[in-house]
């Protein structure tokens, strides 16, 4: 009576298989390639922990971005409001210390992500259009704030965050991690999670199932504030200073794209936490290798360009072999 | 299910490429010890890491093949790096360099301000560092740039010679002070017209850095001290800028800017620009290698010291000459046009 | 009947959809300059019919004549190629370009080859509007025209591709009675200069107003075809009713509804839609909600559980007066809601069969104050419900997707049950799947009233409401227009009241 699909074909499989590892065979391939091209620079502990340490910066703020292209939405301002909090952290930082800077800098990243929530839901402006607008506000704010003069980061515990290790790995990996954990706990593991898929899904049916989806999107983007924040902390240690100009620029492109790589669909509904942490390790791993092989840097992009492509077209043909219909 | 094996796979990839380094870690570590407490290196060791700001301009493209070819005549391997106008980017170039053991690292960075760390950690890996214009944040042992103030000394002698009379007053259009070594220029010019006896009239800081900004910067200077008969500005597009403002109005006055841009040399082959002050960022490429070369090879010992590198007046009767020299040297044209725009690797 | 009279001809038409027979051997046929009309109940094929005409679907079986010739109609460009015109409901224009340019849209006249010759689009339009003798400003833009004008529009771009047959669906749904009588004329118009018109309505005064044919679908058959001035309405609601397979419900269910009242609204009234509705709903009752297009039952519903708002009226809840401003406030005080557009609004697609079900209840299922899932509490409920409902998946992950539109039903309905409503309101709870399915859903319904839940149902199957609901109520243009118990309710009565003809069974 009813034909229910019961299990599931080889080529199901197949497909379930690519989704799950695809990504993390691009990683390893680069990482291999890499490391049979140039062991000595490539190949060593050191590179390799640089390497994730780095990840950090785009993989961190690409966590609150995955949940918000997850609802459907998108925030262009991240870039622009790493450079503000930071630049707010730093000047904090110089007279009351570096542990205030910290919490400014993060207090004022996550007040920026509350404030483009407010915007998108209740005065109905399309995210793409606040955001792009914030986009703009943030760094003229940065700029005003500051006078266009860098703000120098010395204090030591600051500094240590981004810089010190802890057992011979460095403090941003921790940082991350727990970044990750934290993350995927309330994406699979709170309801949370649920309401952000019911909405990215189909929001109409999510506002009958009585989900408040204005509260649950003010929240998405405050939480992308809050990992900005985090990474602006870090960002702002690496750097040792937080110029309103530099700091930032182009990273809300970074990290749309590592969502992008790790799978998650612009239309929202689905997506993965560990496909964009490893996307955004594909992505520097990548630049870092074809940096130490003296890659021209033009070569670079159009590299870059092509992992993208080829992550996001075995995401379709995962689709395919899955036979996703609808 | 699945997702428990995809996450299980991974952290058991990680945990045994953890493990592998942390084994191999060990002697790595005392590898790196070693290599940072000889005094000095044989040329032939010696490797140079260049970390550019970005291969777009011909101007940076111009440093970096002086840093290459000192490289090559001094017999040391080199890697570049480039930060694509990116300050995390240049960080994280930095480290790499620094994982790649190199033997001294030459940045031309992109937000000076923030490499202060990155330095840290270059030093305390016994790498020394040297800055190749812009300028320099934390322990570095050199920054090779432009002799700003004597720049702008040359501009006022080149005025000073056309107009011997002393009453003559000029104008300055400086850019934004947050620019420290762009302001040198305008206080070198200020010094030598002192020093010659002439004033300068009217003082005015371009708000918008670009060729209409210079135009707009100049009509206000004219409407402040409109018998002034020549004006200095500290940069390139928008000393042309203010020189086509001259040219729309017929005025005598001359201009003259600062860097060597090929709107310049364009402007005074048109006779619109009357001198500019020549920046050699091949020479500043070349002299940052020289000074790695004698911190590493000769061990000499160079703390946060600046050192200038020459810079040239450019005048309508020594343009083609110039021109010539630095497509010898770089193989890009002053004028640009026909410029080689990919790296020159 | 004179072959050479007949412009399309349709022969043993067949169309299945999955576990849906929709068409079953339809005989059909449109002569020049007729008015065809084309009547039957929600789901008896009439959209399935004029899809295939219009080149949107393809039968499975059966032939199709234009003119004598054998035809197929691909694809909805083809429908054109004929010379084959649907109008449909949601029209087929671009707001944001004017009348002109929308009805030579694809053939504006050019000057040379790539520029639009403004001068004659606006007068070529300003012709054809004139010849229908209709009054609008050529440079008009779309966006700014009233329902009526965009439908003469459209119109007038059917005729300007010199269509020979215009289908018009449900036409005056959404009109005033001026622009009826106004469209009516234009119908007259078409008529004269030898257009055939297949006429689509639930108003039956209509099609007998203006067509020569009525044919009745019922059940995907067609049933009669009938010379307009032969019949009556009489025969034709009879017709369009039949006899209904009274055994196809396992009997008539018992009176379930108590005297207690849980639930009771007053002076109800919404901006264009409802006016001065109230009712009291019993503990345990099934009280049906009958009506065609434009009743305004959707958006009765949807605001009595908060997804619309009101703009007056009162509402009881076990006494108590409430304000319903969002479905979170109605899920807490007990109604549950389970929409007709289960894809549109119902299904989450990208979610397992598992995080279907749960999502009303999610947050309730938690540890540490809200945080964390209790994910064996969620799957233990899971389970009960799914053997409750009997829901059949292949596992709890697999998407919802892939399940049959009867168990995708269940799932939807068991997340409002999950919830443990007292009322349940439903729209259009069979729609879309097939009898076998339908006939779980009427055995979980009355389960559920049995044990005291009340069941608010909107329903276009007749069969439905008449053997589910305990009360039925009418409503027409957005009045109650009738009331229905038990005792006295039947299919006629209610087709009769649906298209406000209640008078002709007297």
């Amino acid at each position: 009576m009813d034909d229910i699909k019961v299990g599931l074909t080889p080529k199901q499989r197949a497909g379930n298989l690519l989704g799950s590892f695809g990504l993390i065979a691009i990683l390893l391939i680069i990482f291999g390639f890499f490391s049979l091209l140039i062991p000595k620079l490539y190949f060593t502990w050191p590179n390799l922990r640089d390497m994730i340490r780095f990840s950090s910066y785009v993989g961190i703020g690409a966590i609150g971005m995955t949940f918000c292209i997850m609802t459907g939405n998108f925030d262009i301002s991240v870039g622009s409001m790493l450079a503000l909090a930071g630049v707010l952290g730093a000047s904090v930082a110089l007279k009351a210390g570096g542990i205030f800077g910290v919490i400014i800098t993060m207090a004022a990243a996550t007040l920026l992500g509350v404030i483009n929530g407010l915007f998108v839901t209740k005065l109905k402006i399309p995210a793409f259009i606040t955001t792009l607008g914030m986009y703009f506000i943030f760094r003229a704010l940065a700029y005003i704030y500051t006078n266009n003069n860098p703000q120098y980061i010395q204090d030591r515990f600051w500094i240590f965050l981004g810089n010190g290790s802890f057992l011979g790995i460095p403090l941003p990996i921790y940082i991350m991690a727990l970044c990750y954990v934290i993350a995927y706990l309330m994406l699979r593991k709170a309801p949370f999670g649920r309401y952000i898929l019911a909405i990215g899904t189909n929001s109409r049916a999510a506002a009958l199932s009585g989900i408040n989806v204005d509260n649950i999107k003010i929240l998405v983007f405050t939480l992308i504030g809050v990992f900005v924040g985090v990474s602006a902390v870090l960002n702002g240690s690496m750097l040792g200073a937080a110029n309103p100009g530099m700091m930032g620029d182009g990273y809300e492109f970074q990290v749309i794209t590592a969502v992008v790589l790790g799978g998650t669909a612009l239309t929202g509904g689905s997506g993965s936490l560990g496909g964009t942490l490893i996307a955004a390790m594909v992505i520097v791993f990548l630049k870092t290798g074809m940096s130490n092989a003296q890659v021209n840097s033009y070569w670079q992009q159009v590299a870059t360009g092509l992992v993208l492509i080829v992550a996001v077209s075995l995401n379709k043909l995962k689709f395919w072999l899955i036979g996703q219909t609808q | 299910m699945k997702r428990y094996l995809r996450i299980s796979v991974f952290a058991i990839l990680i945990l045994a490429l953890v493990v592998t380094f942390a084994i191999a870690g060990c002697k790595t570590g005392t590898a790196t010890a070693k290599g940072t407490t000889a005094k000095t290196m044989k040329a032939a060791d010696v490797t140079i890491g260049y970390s550019v700001w970005t291969m777009e301009f011909t101007f940076f493209q111009n440093l970096e093949k002086g840093v290459k070819d000192a490289c090559k005549a001094f017999g040391f391997k080199y890697s570049m790096l480039d930060q694509k106008s990116d300050a995390t980017q240049m960080v994280q170039d930095m480290n790499t360099l620094v994982n790649q053991k190199v033997s001294g690292i030459v940045s031309t960075p992109v937000d000076p301000g923030a490499m202060a760390p990155a330095v840290q950690k270059a030093r305390d890996a016994g790498i020394p560092v040297v800055c190749a214009d812009i300028g320099k944040s934390g322990p570095v042992n050199a920054l090779i740039i432009s002799n700003n103030f004597n720049g702008g000394q040359l501009a006022a002698e080149f005025l000073a010679k056309l107009y011997p009379d002393k009453s003559t007053t000029f104008g300055l259009g400086n850019l934004k002070p947050q620019w420290t070594y762009a302001r040198q220029r305008g206080e070198g010019f200020k010094a030598k017209c002192d020093e010659l006896g002439y004033t300068v009239k009217s003082e005015i800081i371009v708000q918008n850095p670009s060729a209409e900004g210079g135009y707009d910067t100049m009509q206000q200077i004219m409407s402040a001290a409109s018998d002034i008969k020549g004006a200095f500005f500290t940069s390139g597009r928008e000393a042309v800028g203010a020189a086509n403002y001259i040219k729309s109005q017929n005025g005598e006055q001359k201009v003259v800017g600062y860097n060597g841009d090929p709107e310049e040399f364009n402007a005074i082959k048109d006779g619109i620009l009357a001198a500019t002050v020549l920046q050699q960022p091949y020479v500043i490429g070349y002299k940052a290698v020289e000074t790695l070369k004698e911190i590493l090879v000769d061990g000499k010992s160079y703390e946060n010291v600046e050192i200038p590198a020459e810079v040239k007046l450019v005048t309508p009767e020594n343009l083609e000459q110039v021109a010539k020299e630095i497509m010898d040297s770089t193989g890009n044209s002053a004028y640009g046009a026909p410029a080689t725009t990919t790296t020159t690797k | 009947m004179n072959e050479n009279n007949v412009f399309i001809e349709l022969r043993n038409i067949r169309k299945i959809f999955p576990g849906v027979v929709a068409l079953e051997d339809v005989d059909f046929d449109v002569r020049y300059g007729e008015v065809h009309a084309l009547v039957g109940e929600n789901g008896a094929g009439k959209s399935t019919l004029i899809k295939i005409l219009g080149g949107a679907y393809q039968p499975d079986g059966g032939e199709i004549l234009i003119e004598g010739k054998p035809v197929t109609i691909a694809a909805t460009s083809m429908a054109q190629h004929f010379k084959i015109a649907v109008i449909y409901q949601e029209f087929n224009l671009v707001p944001d370009l004017s009348v002109a340019e929308n009805i030579f849209i694809g053939r504006e006249p050019k000057i040379g080859k790539s520029f639009i010759n403004w001068k004659k689009i606006n007068t070529d339009a300003a012709q054809i509007l004139k010849k229908l003798d209709i009054d609008i400003n050529p440079r008009k833009f779309i966006s700014d025209l009233s329902v009526a004008e965009k439908q003469m529009v459209e119109i007038a771009k059917s005729l300007s591709m010199d269509a020979r047959m215009m289908i018009m669906d449900e036409p005056t749904a959404t009109l005033t009675e001026k622009e009826v009588v106004k469209l009516f004329a234009i119908i007259e118009e078409l008529r004269k200069k030898g257009v055939s018109i297949i006429y689509i309505s639930h108003r039956l005064d209509e099609a007998f107003k203006l067509s020569d044919r009525i044919t009745v679908l019922r059940d995907g058959k067609k049933i009669e075809t009938k010379k307009t001035n032969q019949t009556s309405q009489d025969e034709i609601v009879s017709l369009m009713v039949g006899k209904v397979v009274k055994d196809y419900f396992a009997g008539k269910k018992e009176w379930t509804g108590k005297e207690e009242v849980i639930m009771e609204v007053k002076n109800y009234n919404i901006a264009d839609s409802i006016y001065d509705i109230s009712f009291k709903l019993h503990k345990g009752e099934i009280l049906g909600f009958a009506g065609v297009l434009g009743s305004g039952i959707h958006h009765l519903l949807r605001s009595l559980y908060g997804a619309a708002q009101k703009t007056s009226g009162e509402v009881y809840f076990e006494g108590r007066k409430v304000e319903i401003r969002k479905p979170s406030e109605a899920i807490n005080m007990g109604i549950g809601y389970v929409t007709e557009d289960r894809k549109g609004e119902g299904l989450l697609y990208d979610m397992s069969v598992l995080q279907n079900l749960s999502i009303i209840i999610i947050k309730t299922l938690t540890f540490f104050k809200g945080l964390f899932i209790k994910q064996k509490k969620e799957l233990t409920v899971f389970n009960s419900m799914a053997k409750e409902l009997d829901i059949k998946y292949a596992n709890i992950n697999q998407r919802i997707i892939y399940l049959s539109g009867g168990n995708q039903q269940k799932v939807v309905m068991g997340r409002t049950l999950v919830s443990d409503c007292k009322v349940l309101i439903l729209l259009e709870p069979t729609r879309g799947i097939d009898v076998g399915a339908k006939a779980e859903i009427h055995k979980i319904m009355i389960g559920l009233a049995s044990k005291g839940i009340s069941i608010i149902m909107a329903s276009s199957e007749l069969p439905e409401l008449v053997n589910l609901t305990d009360r039925c109520f009418v409503l027409y243009k957005g009045r109650m227009a009738a009331e229905f118990n038990r005792e006295n309710m039947d299919e006629e009565k209610l087709v009769a009241a649906e298209i406000g003809k209640l008078s002709y069974l007297k």
